[in-house]
């Protein structure tokens, strides 16, 4: 075959055998193809969509939904080569060190790892995602000698960091993995890539210790054999789900499932849309704040984020802030910031007010989940329900970390803070999700609490392995792109090790 | 924010200066009738001495009312006692960002303020 097939064009009965199989075309699934380029192990990727959208295949992602409102399933999601990149904003920042850490205050949290793990995998991640020079923290000073000093802050909770963005050319979207590295996956001799191939199945040999091969259909009837010496199942948050539970030939409560666990945990960055106004005594903040900016080689943007210290004393969940637009106040703010500079004996004759919105981090639920439902899709697979909760303590806790940046602003004498939400209707009403798939099939050391081990392989099954953030068991704040496809980087080096 | 509460704003440094001069009737007169808001009632109240800290005081009685509003026992004599002390011998600027370096902040109608300024200003709306 071609670097590029076609599903629809194998015969069906036919058995392809190669050394590794991925499943997913998406971030992940690339990522790791383009990291064994240069090893000698036979590489087959399974795409189920082609090169661009089809209705046919994204109506694959069809499901239901019960709890908070959240978006439809076939919407959040993209099915065709390139996953995920299709529809991104291009937002990027690493985790923080405490997102990895067990937190007491965070049920089912910790990572069987340290940031330090990572940290490796993150320039090359970066590279990957073309999100520019590598500083989340504000050392690239050009930055700031170009566009202004970040907004003072007393000591606290927040402070001024950074996120950057995977380059944009012109009018185009951020990176879309599938467009920006086809033809980098074309050159690579040992990887097929075969489009339009669903995998309807994950076949575990008898004794439920390893993959035995895959099931593949094509949505014009076509069905092949896959089997690999090892599987990295990468589709997802969702559907690595649908596929693990709908695999139950061996395991009849779906694969890596042993202890209900696959599914559970599903967790999102909750977006809530004017959350606080921010008023700077001294006018408008630097344009790094309100909106991207380009320098360097870079696209940046400023946010409030919260210091691990913070998190680790004050209990509050990750949050990272930003400011969206100019807004006007009422009378009765407009009589608060008069007499709050004047008692600070501050001049707030060009005081400038800004709304603010955010990405929180969700603590971990198991009830928060998914689940097979009695529909079937096309290619019979049973399809899914999503319930998604949200709990009125993660308002709570962001609601107090916006107060905190209220007190630092009044400590610096630069501005204040009026918190615009404080019931669970407000909150909802302005509500977003970034549409981060995380949590599904955690990862954890204990097979009782996780459904990948810290290698990302499947707790008991030898030779299947997961990639992308549905193994995150928290989510932190930051967007999972990246630093999935670090995880990714990392998951590479150790599949390497089992092709000696 | 609007052109105007900009300028009324920027003004405060000048009206602040001009309040000074309350006791010269003509003056204090055109100033209330520039903007609209200044008023000498509580430079000569008996809270007076502690209100003269408050840029404006008709943007200070609305937030304190705001502040009242949430108080169920405010005791104004009580309250006034207490605030001498603290402003004894500190300014209130830097009483306000002690305060805030504190976390002695509170919420009023969203906002977050250090506490003596809102019993400042709840002081203000509850003067006679």
């Amino acid at each position: 075959m071609s670097a590029f097939s076609d599903a629809r064009t194998v015969p069906s009965g036919t058995v392809l055998e190669t050394d590794l199989v991925i499943i997913g075309g998406g971030p992940a699934g690339i990522t790791l193809a383009l990291s064994l380029a240069d090893k000698p192990i036979r590489v087959l990727m399974l795409e189920s969509g082609g090169t661009s959208f089809d209705d046919k295949t994204q109506s694959l992602y069809d499901g239901t939904q019960t709890g908070v409102p959240y978006t439809p399933l076939n919407a959040t999601r993209q099915r065709y080569l390139g996953g995920g990149t299709n529809h991104w904003g291009g937002w990027c920042r690493p985790l923080d060190a405490s997102d990895f850490e067990q937190r007491s205050w965070v049920p089912y949290s910790g990572w069987p790892f340290a940031k330090a793990a990572l940290d490796p995998y993150y320039p090359r991640a970066q590279a990957l995602v073309e999100a520019g020079p590598f500083d989340y923290e504000g050392k690239y000073k050009p930055w700031v000698d170009k566009y202004g000093a970040p907004l003072k802050l007393g000591a606290g909770g927040v402070y001024n960091s950074w996120f950057q963005f995977s380059k944009m050319r012109g009018s185009q979207l951020p990176t879309n993995f599938g467009e920006r590295y086809a033809a980098d996956l074309k050159k690579i001799s040992n990887l097929t890539a075969l489009l339009h191939a669903n995998v309807t199945n994950i076949a575990l040999a008898s004794d439920a210790k390893s993959v035995d091969h895959l099931d593949v259909a094509t949505l014009v009837g076509g069905r092949f054999t896959v089997k690999a010496k090892q599987v990295v199942l990468a589709t997802g948050g969702i559907e690595n789900v649908r596929l693990l539970l709908a695999s139950n030939g061996v395991m009849k409560q779906g694969i890596g499932n042993g202890n209900d666990l696959v599914g559970r945990f599903f967790m999102d960055n909750p977006i809530p849309r004017q959350t606080a106004k921010l008023v700077s005594f001294g006018g408008p903040i630097a344009p790094y704040y309100p909106s991207n900016q380009h320098g360097d080689g870079a696209i940046f943007r400023a946010t409030l984020a919260v210091t691990d210290d913070y998190k680790r004393t004050r209990h509050v969940m990750g949050s990272l802030t930003t400011v969206e637009n100019r807004v006007e106040l009422d009378d009765f703010g407009k009589a608060v910031v008069a007499t709050t500079a004047s008692a600070l004996g501050i001049d707030a004759g060009n005081a400038t007010a800004y709304a603010l919105g955010c990405g929180m981090e969700l603590k971990p639920d198991p009830d928060r989940r998914l689940t097979l439902i009695s529909a079937r899709d096309a290619l019979g697979m049973p399809r899914l329900n999503l319930h998604m909760t949200i709990g009125d303590e993660d308002f709570a806790l962001y609601r107090q970390t916006m107060k905190e940046l209220g007190r630092q602003l009044l400590a610096a004498r630069t501005g204040m803070i009026h918190l615009d939400r404080s019931s669970r209707e407000s909150w909802m009403e302005t509500m977003d999700w970034g549409n981060h798939h995380v949590g599904t099939t955690r990862m954890h050391d204990d097979p009782k609490q996780g459904v990948v081990d810290a290698n990302l392989r499947v707790h008991g099954i030898g030779n299947l392995f997961i990639a992308g953030s549905s193994t995150f068991p928290t989510c932190g704040a930051s967007n999972p792109t990246m630093n999935l496809v670090a995880l990714t980087l990392r998951l590479a080096d150790h599949v390497k090790g089992l092709f000696p | 924010m609007s052109e105007s509460w900009k300028a009324s704003v920027a003004r405060r440094p000048l009206l602040a200066a001009l309040g000074g001069l309350a006791g010269i009737g003509i003056v204090g007169s055109a100033v209330y009738e520039v903007s609209g808001l200044m008023g000498t009632r509580a430079a000569h109240g008996p809270y007076g001495d502690l209100l003269a800290n408050l840029g404006d005081m008709n943007n200070a009685t609305v937030v304190g009312k705001a502040v009242l509003a949430g108080e169920s026992s405010f005791q104004p004599a009580k309250v006034a006692e207490s605030l001498r002390r603290t402003l004894r011998d500190r300014t209130l600027s830097d009483v306000l960002v002690a305060e805030a370096v504190q976390n002695r902040v509170v919420e009023t109608q969203g906002w977050v303020l250090p506490e003596t300024l809102t019993r400042l200003c709840a002081l203000a709306a509850a003067a006679p």
